[in-house]
């Protein structure tokens, strides 16, 4: 697998520094070559994060990289401090810094008693991993060093596990803060690592529950529970069925009853869209049953299999984006396909399906299949909504409309 | 909140006080957007170039962005096939020659290319990999031309160096020709030469363009670009190609950037037309004489006027050297990327009239802090827009200047500052007021 011939997966550090510029009053600083951040600018905004005092970058020249020269990080992390004042500032190592092996930990350290922000750094450098390490090593970080232990506690919930990565995770979680509000009256104290402030996120710890989206967040639930006895509830909620369930899964955990009209609505949306099923299913009628594909993030694979199971639509294959070697239990109907060309020969077997992935899918489909972008790399597509989720009763609507209309391409 | 500009300007030096770059300082320790890189410059050039393949050799970051930037839009790839080889944890530390051989064989499958160019990055000049080796091997087994374009981004400040490695790489390609009464462009880095006023008066006097480096170019165009009688270098990121081809193959060349001055202009038309053999056309003095008579009319309405600059798609030096002795401006700030004894001539020439400040280039971020102290009447080139024009300083837009060579420089110039003055009297009524 030498060759690489479209996006490859992207690093630990890209999901570190996506999953740090969005938490307003700390800044991302790199310590690395300017090129990196001035690219790495347009894939973060591109994923609608904003750019304006939230990512520096201190440029290195061939002093630093022979002589270990640190001036210019020092410098950069008093300058920020002084002219900004942040809350924190994070340190992020650039690919050639880790090569090398500078110490910006130590750094850190010894800048700390010069500064009023906080310093954390990261020294990845993007060679541990693809970005669901990222998002470990971020979600980790935020639970151990910014959520506070309080006595205090408030009636709201938290979102962990909200990658800005993940395509319309904006519009997604409209769609969780709109079913909380509804089901139960609550509000979202913090979105982790996608919206708020360090004090929001210090404020974790008062929260009534968490809900985890992705599997990266699972340690991230896990540490603020033992040190803030918040529980969690991890799963996402797609389909009818399946949002009534995971509505139903917090429900028992944080002790309320889910407003009624809500579960009638959902009910009665899934009696419509029921297939006939059994032996008067589609297969008796003449049809084959309607294939699809899915490639995206392990925890968007296993949702999206189950809404299209609602619509009796068999999900073929799932097609995990990233390595699942650190996921624990992973569904064994997972697939990793790490090597490139693989994929691509796979993808380019497909017809008549419904192809729910990312641009490398796309592009490498036939035209004889159904696309849905769901997935990242979607650099062709552009996310200007904030209100179109494929999760929740929302996301199960608009899916129903995709399916009638691949539906009618195929004549199922 | 926020950086403080006084004490930003009492750090910074005047350009009489430099005479390298290191002695110019950003105008912040933390810069924002920062500077690009010369993979990005590499990236420009390659792909453009028909039926080549370009292989960024580094970590997936740079992969990454490498294919996002040229995804769509105008740096969409154009004839060229952009892959990468993705190094890992083992690669750093054992090599990267297995990676490389498995992926160049698959290249060679898939894409059958022309020719290939393997593009370092500055992960890989670190770990000392030989490349240059492993691409001359390639050259010999599969028998095609495989150039190497040294691309790390902690030896400059800009992406520069990326074009002029890959014009450096691409005399390889080329081979002895029969001389034809044609010439090259060679260093233009962005617009489109056959737009040019200079592309114009060549044609019309029968000279035909041979290949155009950055440009549209097939590997046969670059093959056969020795055949050119001349090669206009129109940016310096062109010379040293010019230079090796002279070398090599014999072949003059003329440096004619962007210039701003009608009498710089002419002396490159008569440079150019002189190597062609041709007779200079009669119209190049009469716009000239029309040009110097523009000049004195605009001088009256901008002399003494102040302003602040970044990079243009100019001839940076020699456009202030022009505003100022032409035009009596007054440079206030001067973003700067190099100091090199080219424009030697153009700063003295500007330190005969003042001595601006100057500072590195592409920190937008941390300008904006300046424009209350230094309160200039205009900006050229990149800036903060929503700050500028809270202190009533208006952006001189030159548009098309990436489209443009030739005495419509000087025009294109003269114009912009006039339309920008009128801009200033219209919104502001004056300047400097500090609100919106």
């Amino acid at each position: 697998m030498g060759l690489c011939r479209f996006y490859p997966s992207p690093s630990d550090r890209m999901a570190i520094i996506w999953s740090l510029m969005p938490i307003k009053d700390a800044v991302v600083l790199e310590y690395g070559p300017a090129g990196t951040t001035h690219f790495g600018g347009g894939l973060y905004s591109s994923l609608g994060i904003e750019l304006g005092k939230t990512l520096f970058t201190t440029h290195i020249s061939e002093d630093d990289v022979i002589m270990g020269d640190v001036s210019r990080l020092e410098n950069a992390i008093r300058e920020i401090d002084t002219a900004y004042h942040p809350k924190v500032i994070f340190v992020v190592a650039a690919a050639v810094i880790a090569v090398i092996g500078t110490d910006i930990a130590g750094v850190c350290q010894y800048m700390q008693e010069e500064v009023d922000a906080r310093l954390i750094s990261f020294e990845e450098g993007g060679f541990r991993g693809d970005y669901t390490y990222g998002l470990r090593s971020v979600y980790r970080m935020l639970a151990n060093e910014i959520v506070k232990v309080s006595d205090e506690k408030c009636s709201t919930y938290n979102i962990l596990g909200a990658s800005a990565g993940s395509y319309r995770i904006r519009s997604d979680v409209w769609e969780i803060r709109n079913l909380m509000r509804e089901a139960f009256d609550m509000e979202c104290g913090c979105c982790m690592g996608l919206e708020g402030t360090i004090e929001d996120i210090e404020n974790i710890g008062k929260g009534t529950i968490n809900i985890v989206l992705r599997n990266e967040a699972l340690e991230c639930a896990n540490i603020i529970s033992e040190k803030c006895g918040v529980g969690f509830v991890y799963g996402q909620p797609y389909g009818y069925i399946g949002t009534l369930k995971w509505l139903e899964k917090i429900a028992e955990k944080i002790g309320k009853t889910i407003n009624p009209q809500l579960v009638v609505r959902l009910k009665d949306k899934a009696m419509k869209i029921a297939p006939m099923g059994g032996p008067m299913g589609m297969g008796m009628m003449g049809h084959s049953k309607p294939k699809a594909v899915i490639q995206g993030d392990y925890d968007t694979l296993l949702g999206f299999k189950s809404a299209l199971n609602e619509l009796d639509i068999d999900a073929a294959q799932l097609i995990c984006s990233h390595s699942i070697k650190d996921t624990k239990d992973a569904d064994s109907s997972v697939d990793y396909i790490p090597k490139e060309k693989e994929r691509i020969d796979l993808f380019k077997t497909f017809q008549k399906t419904w192809c729910l992935g990312s641009d490398e899918m796309e592009r490498f489909t036939k035209d004889s299949n159904y696309f849905t972008c769901i997935s990242s790399p979607f650099v062709s597509k552009t996310q200007w909504a904030t209100h179109m989720p494929f999760m929740g009763e929302k996301g199960m609507d608009y899916l129903i409309e995709l399916k009638n209309d691949f539906f009618s391409k195929y004549e199922y | 909140m926020g950086l403080n500009g006084m004490e930003m300007l009492s750090k910074m030096k005047h350009l009489s006080e430099v005479n390298n770059m290191k002695q110019v300082k950003p105008s912040s320790y933390a810069l924002f957007p920062g500077y690009h890189c010369p993979l990005m410059g590499a990236m420009l050039t390659i792909k453009e170039i028909d039926n080549s393949v370009m292989v960024v050799v580094g970590p997936d970051e740079c992969a990454y962005y490498t294919q996002l930037a040229t995804s769509g839009g105008t740096m969409k790839t154009n004839g060229c096939q952009i892959v990468s080889v993705v190094l890992d944890q083992h690669d750093i530390t054992f090599g990267c020659q297995e990676k490389m051989d498995e992926a160049f064989e698959e290249l060679m499958d898939e894409y059958k290319p022309e020719a290939v160019y393997i593009v370092t990055t500055c992960v890989v000049e670190v770990t000392g990999d030989d490349v240059d080796s492993m691409a001359a091997g390639y050259q010999l087994k599969y028998g095609l031309p495989v150039m190497v374009v040294h691309a790390e981004n902690f030896k400059t400040d800009d992406h520069l160096p990326g074009i002029e490695h890959t014009l450096d790489a691409s005399i390889n390609l080329m081979k002895e020709q029969t001389v034809t009464d044609s010439v090259n462009v060679l260093g233009l880095r962005l617009g489109s030469f056959m737009k040019t006023e200079v592309c114009r008066y060549l044609n019309e006097n029968g000279v035909k363009i041979g290949l155009m480096l950055p440009g549209k170019a097939s590997a046969k165009n670059i093959e056969e670009a020795p055949a050119a009688k001349c090669n206009i270098v129109v940016h310096p990121v062109g010379l040293p190609l010019a230079k090796a081809m002279k070398e090599r193959f014999g072949t003059p060349y003329v440096l004619f950037e962007r210039y701003s001055d009608p009498e710089r202009i002419m002396r490159c038309y008569s440079e150019v037309f002189s190597i062609l053999g041709k007779k200079i056309p009669d119209v190049f003095e009469e716009k000239q004489q029309e040009q110097m008579k523009k000049i004195e009319n605009i001088r009256n309405i901008l002399g003494g006027k102040t302003y602040i600059s970044g990079n243009t798609a100019l001839c940076n030096y020699e456009l202030h050297s022009f505003l100022v002795n032409r035009l009596d401006a007054k440079p206030l700030l001067l973003q700067i990327s190099d100091l090199d004894e080219d424009s030697l001539e153009f700063r003295k020439e500007i330190l005969s009239k003042c001595d601006p400040y100057v500072t590195r280039a592409a920190n937008i971020g941390a300008l904006g802090y300046l424009y209350p102290h230094l309160l200039p009447d205009f900006n050229i080139g990149a800036g903060n827009s929503m700050e500028m024009r809270k202190y009533g300083i208006v952006s001189v837009r030159m548009l098309m200047a990436y489209n443009t060579l030739g005495f419509e420089v000087c025009d294109m110039i003269l114009d912009a500052f006039v339309k920008a003055d009128e801009e200033a009297k219209m919104s502001n009524g004056g300047k400097h007021h500090g609100i919106m």
